[in-house]
């Protein structure tokens, strides 16, 4: 039997369906499992942020980061997915740490320019002409925020800068002003953090308005080599995360409470039972003396039923990031290693009787040796026979019978009727 | 000619003689209603070959008989696509009639005219 053209088209909806989406899935682990270049994570993190400050709102910057899109360094990288997209972008503590590595010594300054007062009053001078530094500044703003083990986190760092962001499109004026507002935009859990530090985003601190020290430069140092450390490592964004060490301070909105764990993502379901309950055992169910005990399939199906227990692949073996929405592609990869397995070994067990079948030359004792029907009972008389390949088909429905799967029986369209391919895919 | 009307019929007539008790439905276009009474009558003399088809007391009496039978379990019984396809509410009765019945088999000629539960045919 040549390759089954039918087994493709019996599932052949499932399969472009399924494929599809775990193509996708696989994009976004993939750009999630390999630690970006440097230099592009560099690129993408300033047009990223870029975006955030100059974007109409914040939280659409956010979402839409068609900027990072236009650069040429990020352009190269034009297959990656959005998914993978709303990663990088939704990792603003990821792309400082790459900052260091892009060996721009002029811009290092910039980094780590923690003053914003100062800074303000340069742009105002400059007319906006410094938008790049702006950029490395609320860039820089964010490993400042690590030092303190209660300062917020980055979510809150987000809306820091989305306020920011839009603060700065209000064009204030003086410092004071600002202030002003940044309290009134402050929520109430945001405030402990900002009067305990200095260092805080929005406190311009006189103290520290000397040009960038080399002091500054030390102190940072090291938590962005532990930050490059970690993305060498392999762990995303979210690893950075301080621990709060204060919990009467309550967190951000979009923080989960406490009493709603977070949802475990479930184990395949191969990996306790197989899929097939019923398929290992279900072979003999002979009543009549016509089908002859299947059990010397049992090899085979227990086989192929290991097969779908380690049918689960590994693309989604570093799933745990994502582990808010369940995963529909699980499903759909379960159910089709298992339609193939189960597609497999019906094939071997029909080829087993093929060369009877076909032949021809069967006796009925040899077909009943294989498991087969050698002819159909109750037919109207004896003149009445099946041709070998239809016999074909008709053990290809009673195996599906004796498997309990559903099944197809077709020929190959558009090619006359003459095809001896008696079959099919299956449904479990 | 492959015959998938005659391999069927072969499994019908192949469980049916291994004892099973419960009755076939085949689902065809109305075009090869013929052509499956024909089939079923010449390869499976013994079964009890009811079209589900044509006026609606026809297909009431059919409903009543089965109701009276006995051996349900030599029924085979063949209808049409268009039965599954309109939206009277005695179409929907005898969608609902069929569903409660206990089939063996549901055998879908031309299967490949089948879509989803949602669409027309």
């Amino acid at each position: 039997m040549s390759g089954n053209p039918f087994a493709g088209f019996a599932y052949g909806a499932t399969a472009a369906g399924g494929s599809g989406a775990a193509a996708a899935a696989l994009a976004g682990t993939k750009k999630r499992a390999q630690p970006d270049p440097p230099q592009q994570g560099v690129d993408a993190g300033q047009h990223g942020f870029r975006s955030v400050r100059k974007g109409p709102s914040g939280a659409f910057a956010r979402s839409n980061p068609a900027s990072p899109m236009s650069s040429p360094l990020v352009d190269a990288r034009a297959a990656s997915t959005s998914a993978a997209t709303a990663q990088l972008d939704d990792s603003p503590m990821d792309s400082p740490m790459h900052l260091p590595k892009k060996s721009n010594k002029e811009h290092r300054p910039h980094i780590i320019i923690s003053d914003s007062s100062e800074e303000d009053e340069e742009e105002q001078r400059s007319g906006g002409a410094s938008s790049q530094r702006s950029a490395f500044r609320s860039v820089g703003a964010h490993p400042e925020a690590h030092p303190q083990p209660a300062g917020p986190s980055e979510d809150q760092q987000l809306e820091e800068a989305i306020r920011r962001s839009q603060d700065q499109s209000h064009d204030v004026d003086s410092q004071e002003e600002e202030n002003k507002q940044l309290e009134w935009a402050l929520d109430d859990s945001l405030k402990p953090s900002q009067e305990q530090g200095s260092t805080s985003y929005y406190e311009p601190d006189t103290s520290r308005s000397e040009p960038s020290s080399s002091a500054a430069d030390g102190f940072y140092r090291p938590r962005v080599e532990r930050k490059e450390r970690l993305s060498q490592e392999g762990r995303g964004a979210r690893g950075f995360r301080p621990p709060r060490q204060d919990k009467s301070i309550p967190v951000g909105r979009r923080r989960r409470p406490a009493s709603k764990p977070m949802p475990v993502p479930k184990p395949p379901r191969s990996a306790g039972t197989p899929p097939l309950a019923g398929f290992p055992g279900a072979a003999a169910s002979s009543s009549s003396g016509e089908v002859v005990d299947l059990a010397n399939m049992e090899d085979d199906d227990s086989s192929a039923a290991a097969r779908v227990q380690r049918a689960p692949p590994d693309d989604y073996s570093d799933d745990e990031d994502d582990d808010d929405e369940p995963d529909p592609d699980h499903g759909t990869q379960e159910l089709l290693a298992t339609c193939e397995s189960t597609a497999e070994g019906l094939k071997r067990d029909l080829a087993k009787a093929l060369p009877f079948l076909a032949g021809g030359a069967a006796s009925a004792d040899q077909l009943k040796q294989a498991g087969m029907i050698a002819q159909p009972p109750n037919v109207g008389n004896e003149t009445l026979r099946l041709k070998p390949y239809q016999l074909i088909g008709l053990n290809w429905l009673n195996l599906l019978h004796n498997k309990k799967i559903n099944g197809i029986l077709a020929d190959e369209m558009g090619l006359g009727k003459v095809h001896h391919h008696p079959l099919a895919g299956c449904f479990v | 000619m492959f015959a998938q009307t005659v391999q069927a019929t072969a499994l019908v007539g192949q469980l049916h003689h291994q004892g099973n008790l419960r009755a076939n439905l085949v689902v065809a276009p109305a075009s090869v209603l013929d052509n499956w009474e024909r089939e079923l009558n010449l390869w499976l003399p013994d079964a009890w070959v009811v079209k589900y088809h044509g006026s609606q007391n026809a297909r009431e009496a059919i409903r009543d008989d089965f109701k009276s039978r006995v051996d349900k379990d030599r029924l085979v019984m063949i209808t049409t696509y268009t039965l599954f396809q309109s939206t009277s509410s005695e179409s929907k009765r005898e969608r609902k009639w069929i569903n409660k019945q206990d089939w063996e088999y549901v055998i879908l000629d031309e299967g490949h005219s089948i879509k989803n539960a949602n669409s027309k045919r």
